[in-house]
């Protein structure tokens, strides 16, 4: 199922035509090829990950993505390194309490796979004169984790959106939370993870229109 | 003789030495308003002789057109390439017409005939050569000076973009002639990835057009689906039409309703086109939908009422608001209406600069050339609109008619007994979804330029339905 993305600023025209309302006996639409189908795709880019208080993950990430139809997708594998960015917290309690935090575990480098459903694809119309197709993804599947001194996984869901910018080549942004199980659970079952993704897609083969 | 003389001398002075620098300073510094007045100023006391006229006359023209005023740039540049009195600067000024002249209404009699073809400019080199070349290869064809042309065509370099132009003129006057040949090689100009887009996108419609003729509706169909356009432009209204009857002829009757429904748009709201209505009626019609068929040839005689009024009531055909459009809407008589509107608008910007002008004369002057300009193009207007106006009446009677005659038709149809006895059809109106790789946009009463071509509409054929009992 397509739905249709239109904005009213980027309207080309606008009016209720008399061909809609003396065409009452039948229904009107425009049908039109895909302009971008893509096939296989390599993704690379930055990722963020904003939760911990004491430190700031960002990674280097990549991922290959196999399209199967222009709905479904599977993210064979996505991964990233990430370097810790401390935040001065842990740093302000012990000058100011002399306190030292408990020790949270912190994500070293982690790896994911999952399928991805695409049911809005649509278009934006840029100041009247050129076209941006778009659509907007879900995420679901599984993550694991190599954290400070342990490997989690668990599941993770994200939502999408990708900006095309030719066949060849997408802007696509990804905001997925991971969550990941932990084994020994003096510090609970759970270790949430927020990831923001940013990366330019390069498609491989496809169909432009 | 002695008033050359004193005049050449009073050129040499200091003073208009310093005014000539001082003109040439400001042209330099991008001050197109200081150094036109400056330059004319110094053109105004300097003899047709002395050495820096013509270039003097060639900067004042790209200064009046960076201020928008390309007749008043084409009078100047104009005189440069008429006296070739500094034949080291016709390469440029030649490129700054084909420049000026290339999307821009003008005044074609006046740069194309009589200064382009009017004129020898002996050997010319490059992108020069070919433009002088094709402008008067093509006037000398129109002219029906065919073994002229071809020595002019001959001329075009291989890669100059003329030479498919020229190719295409070649075609049409062949076509004009009556030459079989014309289909063939309208579709070899089409397929010729060389040439330039617009060469083709011609020689697609063209061909296109005796595809029809032939009654060869596919490929016609196929030539007009071909016609390649940057991504929102909205086409041309006439063609849509065209391709639609390909497509009512070919039974497809949601498409051809589609494109009927296309030229609803914005885009085309203005554009006189009653066959769309008789084609709406003739789909509805076949389609058995008697009274969508009736609605539809209805419309053409409420949409124009007033304009079958004034034909009928005798008063002047150009004074109908909805016949004057339409007879300035193609060919010469649309180009000249395109010369007025840009005539004016050059006079608006000219009365900006008029009053930093009135010390030098540069704003009198150039309202004289203005007011020569404007009004023959008036008269040329007046001429095309009375032509115009009398081919749309016709046009319209026709439509009407014809109209006329499906409604008739459809009344016929409505008293017979049973629907064994209506006629069949051919005609398809599928419930159109987007299949794999398609995507479907439900029409909300908001065009995309984009979507025009790819509207399809859905209707039940009533006279495929099985007959009650």
């Amino acid at each position: 199922m397509r739905y249709l993305m239109r904005i009213a600023a980027g309207a080309l025209c606008c009016s209720l035509s008399p061909a809609a309302s003396a065409q009452d006996a039948g229904r009107l639409v425009a049908i039109q090829q895909r302009k971008y189908q893509l096939s296989h795709e390599l993704l690379i880019g930055g990722m963020v990950e904003p939760q911990d208080a004491f430190s700031k993950g960002v990674a280097l990430e990549g991922a290959y993505i196999w399209h199967f139809s222009d709905l479904w997708s599977w993210e064979v594998l996505r991964g990233g390194y990430l370097a810790q960015l401390d935040t001065g917290l842990k740093t302000q309690l012990l000058r100011d309490f002399g306190t030292d935090p408990t020790q949270f575990e912190s994500l070293q480098y982690y790896g994911s796979s999952s399928l991805t459903y695409a049911p809005l694809y649509g278009k934006f119309a840029l100041r009247n004169a050129s076209l941006i197709h778009a659509e907007a993804f879900l995420n679901f599947g599984a993550a694991f984790g190599r954290f400070t001194s342990s490997y989690q996984a668990g599941p993770e869901v994200g939502v999408g959106l990708r900006v095309f910018l030719s066949q060849a080549l997408s802007l696509r942004f990804d905001a997925r939370d991971a969550v990941f199980l932990r084994r020994k659970t003096n510090s609970g079952f759970v270790n949430q993870a927020l990831f923001f993704s940013l990366g330019l897609s390069i498609a491989l083969g496809g169909t432009p229109r | 003789m002695i008033a050359a003389l004193l005049l050449a001398a009073l050129a040499a002075t200091p003073a208009n030495q310093e005014l000539y620098d001082r003109a040439l300073a400001a042209h330099a510094a991008h001050d197109p308003r200081t150094a036109a007045g400056l330059l004319y100023s110094w053109l105004k006391a300097a003899p047709r002789t002395a050495n820096n006229y013509p270039t003097a006359e060639h900067l004042l023209a790209e200064d009046l057109q960076a201020l928008g005023l390309t007749h008043a740039a084409l009078v100047y540049e104009g005189d440069v390439v008429r006296d070739r009195a500094q034949p080291e600067l016709l390469p440029a000024a030649l490129a700054n017409l084909e420049e000026w002249t290339r999307s821009t209404p003008h005044d074609e009699e006046r740069v194309e005939a009589e200064l382009l073809h009017g004129n020898d400019f002996g050997e010319l080199d490059g992108a020069a050569r070919a433009y002088v070349a094709f402008v008067q290869g093509s006037l000398d064809l129109r002219a029906g000076e065919d073994r002229w042309a071809q020595a002019r065509f001959a001329e075009l370099p291989e890669s100059s973009p003329y030479r498919a132009r020229a190719r295409l003129l070649n075609i049409a006057v062949k076509l004009q002639r009556g030459s079989p040949a014309a289909l063939a090689d309208f579709e070899a100009l089409a397929a010729d990835d060389k040439a330039p887009r617009e060469t083709r996108n011609e020689a697609h419609i063209e061909a296109g057009r005796l595809r029809f003729e032939h009654g060869d509706f596919a490929e016609a169909l196929a030539h007009y689906q071909a016609v390649d356009l940057p991504e929102l432009d909205p086409g041309r209204g006439q063609l849509y039409l065209e391709e639609a009857w390909a497509e009512y002829r070919l039974g497809q009757g949601s498409r051809a309703m589609g494109l009927l429904a296309a030229l609803d748009a914005p885009s085309y709201k203005a554009l006189f086109l009653p066959e769309k209505f008789l084609l709406r009626a003739l789909l509805f019609k076949d389609a058995c939908q008697w009274l969508g068929a009736k609605r539809a040839a209805r419309a053409l005689l409420v949409h124009y009422a007033p304009s079958l009024a004034a034909i009928h009531d005798r008063t002047p055909l150009t004074q109908d608001p909805v016949m004057a459009a339409a007879a300035l809407q193609k060919g010469s008589g649309k180009r000249t209406a395109q010369l007025v509107e840009r005539l004016s608008l050059e006079r608006n910007a000219l009365e900006k600069n008029s009053a930093d002008w009135a010390a030098s004369g540069l704003g009198p002057r150039l309202g004289e050339l203005y007011s020569q300009e404007q009004g023959e193009a008036e008269r040329r207007r007046a001429l095309e609109l009375q032509r115009g106006a009398l081919r749309v009446a016709d046009e319209l009677l026709a439509a009407a008619e014809q109209v006329g005659l499906a409604d008739y038709e459809v009344g016929l149809a409505l008293y017979r007994r049973g629907r064994e006895t209506a006629p069949g059809t051919a005609l398809t109106f599928a419930d159109e979804k987007a299949g794999p790789g398609e995507v479907g946009y439900q029409f909300d009463g908001e065009y995309w330029n984009d979507e025009l071509p790819a509207l399809r509409f859905s209707l039940t054929n009533r006279c495929a339905l099985p007959v009650a009992p």
